[in-house]
C-alpha cells in the first residue's frame, strides 16, 4: 500500500479549493495548501525520481527544505526550473512538474543498470577511473557520464519573469518563526523593540504547527496564529516564502523572498522573487533542527521517511505515507509521530528502538495504545524493489551492535529518527567552530562573531517548553542590551509537552556479514557508509578530504541529513570522538539561490547602466553607428546609407582636413580645480610646468603616476588666478579623478584646493577643419576670432543663441580647431546650431574612428600608448617633462632602467606596398633572420593624404630605427605587411595648419 | 531664447499618466516627477574658513535647499537660475570655492506614502527614526550609478543623478516602482 | 563587509574602492631619493592580524579614509577621515 489523504484535518490545508497539476503528465489532484510531495503521497506516489549516480529508485524523505531525494523539475519554457525541492513546492492549479533523472520512466530506468555495475561506482570512482595519465581520457568521458548523472536540465529560453533587489535595515531580525522565533519576538515587540522576522516556509509556526502539545492553553497551532496576529499589531513585518542564505560581515544577511514561486506567473507588475540585504543591528537564529536518519541496508527505498516528516504531512496536510507502518527510533521525540498516526487509525506495525528504556510519558503512550514496542532491537535492513515491503529487526546492544536473530516484518512505511541537528548554518558562516554537544551527538552554534544569538532548538532546546522559554530569555535579553526598558513577559505555558529522552548517538547499523546490501549515507549523491570507510582506509580521513573524495554533502541539499552521519561514521572508523574528527564550515548559500535573484533587475539592456552625452539623441536620429566606451555611448562613425566602416571613416577624415568636421568630446573628464593654491597643486601633479600660464590660455599637460610612467594626458585651461578646468581622457576620467582626490587627502591636507567633477555639466564638441573658424563666426559674435586675437592654445568665452559657452583652441586632429562647451542642458541645441550654420559651407560630424585616424596621422598618443608601461620618454615626450620642479612621479622616473636605449619607444609606421596593416600586429626584423617580436603596433589608420595605411607602434629602439624596414604581422589573422620606419607625425610636422 | 536652448533630460522620458500595479484606492502611493531646478551649485571651503562659511551661505543662498553633504563641501539648489554667478560674487577665492552643477544632474522627485518603500527598493540607505530626516541629504549607488538624495518632507524625496545617466535610472525607478503604482506628473 | 563612513554612516563595501595599505609614510613632493619613493611606492608590511588601509567612499561622499581593518577576521576597528577635515572629524573607533 501506499500514502493517502485523510478525509478531514490538516492545518495548513484549505478543502475548499481543490487543485489540479501534473507530474510527467499524470494528473494529480491537490489542495490550496498543499507541497508538490504532500500531494504526491496523497495520491499514491512512491516513486518520485531516480539517485544521482545509482539510479535507485527514491522516494519523499523528510518534509522540508533537507529534502534530499524528491527533485522535481517545474513548469514549461522559459519558467522552467530544475531540481526544485517537492518538499518546497506550494502546488498551485495548473503545475506542470515533472521527475528527473530517469529515461525513459520513472518506473522503467534503462540507467538503473548501472546498479549492476555499482561496485565500480565506489568513491573515488571518477577519480580513479577517468584522471589517468593524461587529461583526454576525463575529457572524453566526462560528457558520457554527465549525461548518466544527470539532474534536471535548466531552460535555454530566456526567463521572461522579473526579480527585485531590496534593502532592509531593522533593530532586530529574527530568523525563522517557530516557537522560539515566535517567543523571542513577542518578547521584544511587546518591549518596543523594532523586529524584522523572515520564515523560509508560507506559513509561520515551525514546529508549532505539527505539535500534539497545548500552550497558553490552546493547540500549539492556534496559539502560533495568535502570535502572528499580535506581532503584526505591533508592527513586526513578517516576510513568510523568505529564507535566509547568508550571513555576512558587518551583520548583513541576505535573503530571497519568493513572491510568485507559488504562482503560475507572477501578478502584474510583480517580480517572480525578490533578493533582500537586510542589515540588521541584532539577529535572532532561531533556525530549528533536522532530523537525523539511521544508516542501515535499504534505507534508501521508498518508503523509508523521517519520523517528523510523517508527523508534519499528517499534521499540515492530513496526509499518511502508509497503512502499515513501523517506527524506527532512538529518542522519544519521533513516538509523536507513531501516535499521531496510530491515533487517526493507521495500523503501527511496530516500534524498534535501540534504547534499552523509554521516557514515562512515552511508555504509557504506548502502553495506552496498545503498540508493540521492542527495545534493544533496530533495524538492519529494509527490503523491497520499488518501495520498502518488510524490514528485517536485530537485537541491539550499544556497545556491539546488531547481533544475530531478530526477524522480518511486513510493512508499507517506515519511520526513522536517529536525533536532531540544530540547523547551524548561519551560526557556522559568521561564527566560531560548532560545538559538540554530547546529549545532541550533534553540533550546536559556535562562538558568535557577529551580532547574533542563536535560540530555540538550534541550540539544542527540543522541547516546546524549551524552546518557548529559550526564545523569550533571547528575546529579553536583547531588548535589554538595545536600551528599551524591560518587562517581564510571560514565558508560555505548556502542557502535553514532550522531550526527546536519552540519544545515544546511533549513526548506523551496521550489516557486518554484508548480508543486505548497501546502507546510504548521502542519499543525494549516493554515497554509502562503505564509501566513507574505503574513504578512511585510502587516507582520506580529514572531513575537508572525505567530503571531496566521497562527495559526501556536495549534493545540491549541501548535505542537510548526510553530513552529521558522516562524520560519525569517520569518526568510528578512524577511532576517534566525532568532534575530534571535527565539522566543516558552512559557507552561503543556506538552501540554492536563483540565479535570477542575484542579478536582480540588472539584466538585458539594464546590465550596466548607459551613459548618454547631450547630443546623443541626434546621433542616433542621422543613423550613427554607436560603440561602448566604458558605460557611455559614442557614434563610431555616420555611415552614408550602407556604407562600410573602413570607407566611412576615410570619408569623415578627408572633410575634416578638406573642409570642417565635428565631434562630440562631451564624454572627456573634466575637473574643475579652484583655490587659492590650485596652481601650486597643478604643479606637483603634472610634469610639465602651468606656473605660468596665463589665464585665458590652456595647456597640453602630462599626467606621471608615483612609479614615473605616464599616466593620463589632456588640456587644463586656466579660468582664473585661482581656477582651471583640467581635462582628462574619457576612459580615466574616474581614475585622475580618484588619484587627485587621494593627493590632496593623504599628501596634501594643506593645499587650499577643491576639485569637483564637472563632466556632466558641460557638453563639449571639437570642431576641426579648415573652415572651422568660419563656422564659429556665423554664429558666435562676442568672441574675437582673429588669429592673433584668439591664438592657438587660447581659451575664450562667449554666448551662443544666448546660451554661455567657453572656446579653446586645441587640436587633436592637427587642423585648425577649437573645443566648444557649454552647459548640458543646451548641449543639443548648441550642437544643433553648429551644424545649421555649417551647412553651407559642407560641415560633417564625425565619430570615433576618424577622431583615431586624424590623431594617429599626427602621432597624438592614446590610452593604446599610455598603456601603464610607457613613460613620457617612451612616447617621445621626455621633453615636456620638466627638470626645474619635482612632481608625482618625478624621482621614480629616473629609474635608471627606464633610460635603457633599447625600451620600447613610439615610432610611425608606413605600409610599403600600400596593403593594410592588421592594429594586432607585432613587429619582427625579418632581415636580420630575427623572428622575435620588438615592438607592436598600437593603432592604425588609413591616410588618404599619404595614400597608404599608417599606424603606431611601439618599438624596441624607437627613432634609432627611423628608415628600417620590419615585417608587421598578425598570424591570428594572417596578415603579414611590410612596413618602414617613420616619424610618429606623418601630417604637417611643423603645425601650421593648426595654428594657421 | 536661452530656455528654448534648453533641453531638460527626462523631457520625453517620463510620460504623465498613472503606470504600474493598480491599486484601486483612491490616489497613487507614489507620483514621480521631473525637478528642473534653476541652479544646482556646489560650495566648498576649508577647514579655517569653515566658520565663516557657515555663517555666509545661509545669507548668501537665500530661499534655496542647502545640503550638507560632507565636511566643507555643500550643494546649494534653488528654482531660480544664476545662483553660482550670485554665489561667485559673495564668496571669494580666499574663502571658498564654487562650482555650477546645475545641467551636471538630472533630479527625480518621488513622493507619495509608499516614497520610503520604493528607495528600499532602490537605494540602501537606512530611513529608520530620524536617520534621514526631512532636510537630510545622503550620497549613495543604485545600479552602478551614484545618486544623491535630498529628503524634502516626510513622504517627498529628491534624486540626483548624473545626467548622463538619466535614462537607464528612470528605468530602474521605474521598473522598481511598478509593484506600488505609481503616477507620473509634469514637472 | 560595512565600513562605518565618519560623513555618511555605515554603509556597505560596494559603495567603497579600496587605495592601498596606509601604513605608509607620504613622501615630501620635495624628495628626490629614489630609495624613498621606492619604499613608499612599492613596499609593504603585509601583515596577518590588523592592517591599516586607505579606502575611498567613492560611492558617497568620496571622502578619502583610513580604515584599520583585522584580515583574519575583516573585522574594523576603526575609520578616521582623511585630508583637510580629519582633525575636525575624528570618526569612529570601536574597542
Amino acid at each position: 500500500m501506499t500514502g493517502m489523504r485523510l478525509p478531514s484535518g490538516g492545518n495548513c490545508l484549505d478543502r475548499s479549493r481543490p487543485l489540479q497539476f501534473t507530474l510527467d503528465s499524470q494528473r494529480m489532484a491537490a489542495f490550496a495548501g498543499d507541497t508538490a510531495a504532500s500531494a504526491l503521497i496523497a495520491n499514491g506516489v512512491s516513486v518520485v525520481g531516480r539517485s544521482f549516480k545509482l539510479h535507485r529508485p527514491r522516494g519523499i524523505f523528510a518534509a522540508g527544505t533537507e529534502e534530499p531525494n524528491a527533485l522535481l523539475t517545474l513548469r514549461e519554457g522559459g519558467r522552467q526550473e530544475p531540481n526544485v525541492k517537492a518538499t518546497e513546492v506550494e502546488v498551485f492549479d495548473g503545475l506542470v512538474a515533472r521527475s528527473q533523472n530517469r529515461w525513459p520512466s520513472l518506473g522503467l530506468d534503462v540507467m538503473a543498470a548501472t546498479g549492476l555495475a555499482a561496485p565500480f561506482f565506489s568513491a573515488g570512482f571518477y577519480y580513479k577511473t577517468f584522471m589517468g595519465p593524461s587529461q583526454k581520457a576525463w575529457m572524453f568521458y566526462e560528457r558520457i557520464i554527465r549525461r548518466a548523472a544527470g539532474l534536471g536540465a535548466a531552460t535555454l529560453q530566456p526567463d521572461p519573469d522579473r526579480y527585485e533587489h531590496a534593502w532592509c535595515f531593522t533593530d532586530v531580525l529574527v530568523v525563522g518563526s517557530g516557537p522560539a522565533g515566535l517567543a523571542s519576538a513577542l518578547t521584544m515587540a511587546r518591549n518596543g523593540v523594532q523586529v524584522t522576522l523572515v520564515e523560509q516556509e508560507p506559513v509561520p509556526g515551525g514546529h508549532l504547527l505539527q505539535e500534539p502539545g497545548l500552550v497558553d492553553g490552546i493547540p500549539a497551532a492556534e496559539w502560533a496564529g495568535q502570535a502572528v496576529t499580535e506581532l503584526e499589531s505591533l508592527g513586526v513585518r513578517i516576510m513568510p516564502r523568505t529564507t535566509a542564505w547568508g550571513y555576512y560581515d558587518g551583520n548583513v544577511i541576505s535573503a530571497v523572498e519568493r513572491v510568485s514561486d507559488h504562482l503560475a506567473e507572477p501578478l502584474p507588475h510583480q517580480p517572480r522573487q525578490r533578493h533582500w540585504t537586510i542589515r540588521a543591528d541584532r539577529v535572532v537564529l532561531a533556525t530549528g533542527a533536522f532530523e537525523r536518519p539511521i544508516a542501515f541496508a535499504g534505507n534508501d527505498l521508498p518508503g523509508v521517511m523521517l519520523a517528523g516528516a510523517a508527523e508534519r504531512y499528517l499534521a499540515r496536510h492530513a496526509v499518511v505515507p502508509g497503512q502499515n507502518i513501523a517506527l524506527f527510533t532512538c529518542n522519544d521525540m519521533a513516538y509523536g509521530a507513531a501516535f499521531a498516526l496510530h491515533d487517526v487509525g493507521i495500523r503501527i506495525a511496530a516500534i524498534i528502538d535501540p534504547r534499552d528504556t523509554v521516557g514515562d510519558d512515552v511508555a504509557t503512550g504506548v502502553a495506552d495504545r496498545g503498540l508493540d514496542l521492542r527495545l534493544q532491537q533496530a533495524v538492519v535492513a529494509a527490503h523491497g524493489r520499488k518501495r520498502i515491503g518488510s524490514i528485517q529487526t536485530a537485537p541491539f546492544d550499544i556497545a556491539r551492535g546488531a547481533l544475530p536473530g531478530g526477524e522480518r516484518i511486513a510493512v508499507d512505511s517506515l519511520l526513522v529518527s536517529g536525533g536532531f541537528n540544530p540547523v547551524i548554518h548561519l551560526a557556522s558562516q559568521a561564527g566560531g567552530p560548532a560545538v559538540f554537544d554530547r546529549a545532541l551527538q550533534s553540533f550546536v552554534p559556535g562562538e558568535a562573531r557577529e551580532a547574533w544569538m542563536a535560540t530555540g532548538a538550534a541550540t539544542g532546546q527540543l522541547t516546546l517548553a524549551g524552546a518557548l522559554g529559550d526564545g523569550a530569555r533571547t528575546g529579553a535579553e536583547i531588548a535589554t542590551a538595545l536600551g528599551h526598558r524591560t518587562v517581564a513577559t510571560a514565558v508560555p505555558s505548556v502542557t502535553g509537552d514532550r522531550g526527546p529522552g536519552a540519544m545515544p548517538g546511533i549513526f548506523e547499523i551496521r550489516d557486518k556479514q554484508k548480508k543486505y546490501g548497501k546502507a546510504f549515507v548521502d542519499f543525494q549523491h549516493d554515497v554509502t557508509v562503505d564509501d566513507i570507510r574505503l574513504a578512511n582506509r585510502e587516507g582520506f580521513r580529514s572531513v575537508e578530504h572525505l567530503k571531496r573524495y566521497t562527495t559526501l554533502g556536495m549534493a545540491t541539499d549541501q548535505g542537510k541529513t548526510s553530513n552529521i552521519v558522516g562524520l560519525a561514521l569517520m569518526a568510528d572508523a578512524r577511532g576517534i570522538s566525532i568532534p575530534d574528527a571535527g565539522t566543516t564550515r558552512y559557507r552561503p548559500p543556506y538552501t540554492p539561490v536563483s540565479i535570477g535573484a542575484l542579478a536582480g533587475p540588472e539584466v538585458g539592456a539594464a546590465l550596466r547602466p548607459r551613459r548618454l552625452t547631450p547630443m546623443h539623441d541626434w546621433h542616433v536620429a542621422q543613423g550613427a553607428e554607436m560603440m561602448q566606451a566604458g558605460l557611455w555611448f559614442r557614434p563610431r562613425y555616420y555611415p552614408d546609407g550602407a556604407e562600410p566602416l573602413e570607407a566611412g571613416y576615410v570619408r569623415e577624415l578627408s572633410m575634416v582636413r578638406g573642409g570642417v568636421g565635428m565631434v562630440d568630446v562631451s564624454t572627456l573628464g573634466k575637473i574643475d580645480v579652484q583655490g587659492p593654491d590650485a596652481t601650486a597643486f597643478l604643479e606637483r601633479v603634472y610634469a610639465n610646468g602651468f606656473a605660468k600660464l596665463p589665464v585665458g590660455r590652456a595647456r597640453y599637460g602630462l599626467m606621471l603616476r608615483e612609479d614615473g610612467f605616464l599616466f593620463d594626458d589632456g588640456t587644463t585651461w586656466r579660468l582664473s588666478e585661482t581656477r582651471y578646468l583640467m581635462t582628462t581622457t574619457t576612459a580615466n576620467a574616474g581614475p585622475v579623478m580618484q588619484h587627485l582626490e587621494f593627493l590632496l587627502a593623504a599628501h596634501w591636507p594643506d593645499l587650499r584646493v577643491k576639485l569637483t567633477s564637472v563632466t556632466e555639466q558641460w557638453a563639449a564638441l571639437a570642431i576641426a577643419g579648415p573652415k572651422s573658424r568660419d563656422v564659429l563666426r556665423r554664429v558666435i559674435d562676442d568672441i574675437d576670432f582673429d588669429n592673433t586675437a584668439f591664438p592657438f592654445m587660447g581659451v575664450r568665452s562667449g554666448t551662443l543663441n544666448g546660451v554661455d559657452v567657453l572656446l579653446a583652441r586645441l587640436s587633436f586632429s592637427g587642423e585648425m580647431a577649437y573645443e566648444v562647451y557649454c552647459g548640458a542642458h543646451s548641449g543639443a541645441a548648441v550642437w544643433s546650431a553648429l551644424m545649421q550654420a555649417g551647412e553651407q559651407i559642407g560641415i560633417i560630424a564625425y565619430g570615433m574612428e576618424a577622431l583615431g585616424a586624424l590623431r594617429i596621422e599626427k602621432g597624438h598618443v592614446a590610452g593604446r600608448e599610455l598603456n601603464g608601461r610607457t613613460t613620457a620618454a617612451d612616447v617621445g615626450l621626455g621633453r615636456m617633462v620638466s627638470a626645474r620642479k619635482t612632481f608625482i612621479g618625478s624621482t621614480l622616473a629616473q629609474r635608471a632602467y627606464l633610460q635603457q636605449p633599447d625600451r620600447e619607444q613610439l615610432v610611425g609606421l608606413s605600409s610599403v606596398s600600400g596593403t593594410r596593416i592588421s592594429p594586432s600586429s607585432h613587429l619582427i626584423d625579418a632581415d636580420a633572420g630575427d623572428a622575435r617580436s620588438i615592438g607592436h603596433v598600437t593603432a592604425m589608420t588609413y591616410s588618404p593624404e599619404l595614400g597608404t595605411y599608417v599606424a603606431l607602434g611601439l618599438l624596441e629602439g624607437g627613432m634609432a630605427h627611423l628608415g628600417k624596414r620590419l615585417t608587421a604581422t598578425d598570424p591570428v589573422r594572417g596578415n603579414t605587411v611590410e612596413v618602414e620606419v617613420t616619424d610618429p607625425c606623418f601630417i604637417d610636422p611643423d603645425g601650421s595648419r593648426m595654428h594657421g | 531664447m536661452v530656455d528654448a536652448m534648453k533641453a531638460w533630460p527626462m523631457a520625453g522620458h517620463l510620460p504623465p499618466g498613472d503606470h504600474g500595479a493598480r491599486t484601486g484606492k483612491g490616489d497613487a502611493p507614489l507620483t514621480l516627477s521631473e525637478r528642473r531646478p534653476g541652479s544646482i551649485v556646489e560650495v566648498g571651503c576649508w577647514p579655517d574658513t569653515l566658520n565663516r562659511m557657515q555663517m555666509v551661505l545661509p545669507q548668501l543662498a537665500r530661499n534655496t535647499a542647502i545640503l550638507d553633504l560632507a565636511p566643507g563641501r555643500w550643494w546649494v539648489v534653488a528654482e531660480q537660475t544664476g545662483v553660482a554667478r550670485d554665489l561667485e560674487r559673495g564668496i571669494e577665492p580666499g574663502l571658498g570655492a564654487v562650482v555650477d552643477l546645475s545641467d551636471a544632474r538630472a533630479a527625480l522627485r518621488v513622493s507619495g506614502p509608499a516614497m520610503p518603500d520604493l528607495i528600499s527598493r532602490i537605494l540602501p540607505l537606512d530611513f529608520r527614526d530620524d536617520r534621514l530626516p526631512p532636510g537630510g541629504s545622503a550620497e549613495t549607488v543604485t545600479a552602478h550609478m551614484n545618486v544623491t538624495l535630498h529628503r524634502v518632507d516626510a513622504t517627498t524625496v529628491d534624486l540626483f543623478v548624473f545626467r548622463g545617466f538619466t535614462r537607464s535610472f528612470l528605468h530602474h525607478v521605474q521598473e522598481a516602482a511598478r509593484g506600488f503604482g505609481y503616477r507620473v506628473t509634469s514637472p | 563587509m560595512i565600513i562605518d563612513c565618519p560623513v555618511c554612516g555605515p554603509r556597505h563595501l560596494t559603495e567603497f574602492s579600496y587605495g592601498g595599505e596606509a601604513s605608509r609614510t607620504p613622501v615630501g613632493i620635495a624628495q628626490t631619493d629614489q630609495q624613498a619613493w621606492e619604499g613608499y611606492v612599492f613596499a609593504r608590511n603585509n601583515p596577518r592580524g590588523l592592517h591599516d588601509e586607505h579606502w575611498q567612499h567613492s560611492g558617497g561622499c568620496r571622502s578619502w579614509l583610513h580604515v584599520r581593518r583585522d584580515v583574519t577576521n575583516h573585522r574594523i576597528h576603526s575609520v578616521r577621515l582623511m585630508g583637510p577635515f580629519a582633525a575636525r572629524h575624528a570618526g569612529h573607533t570601536s574597542p
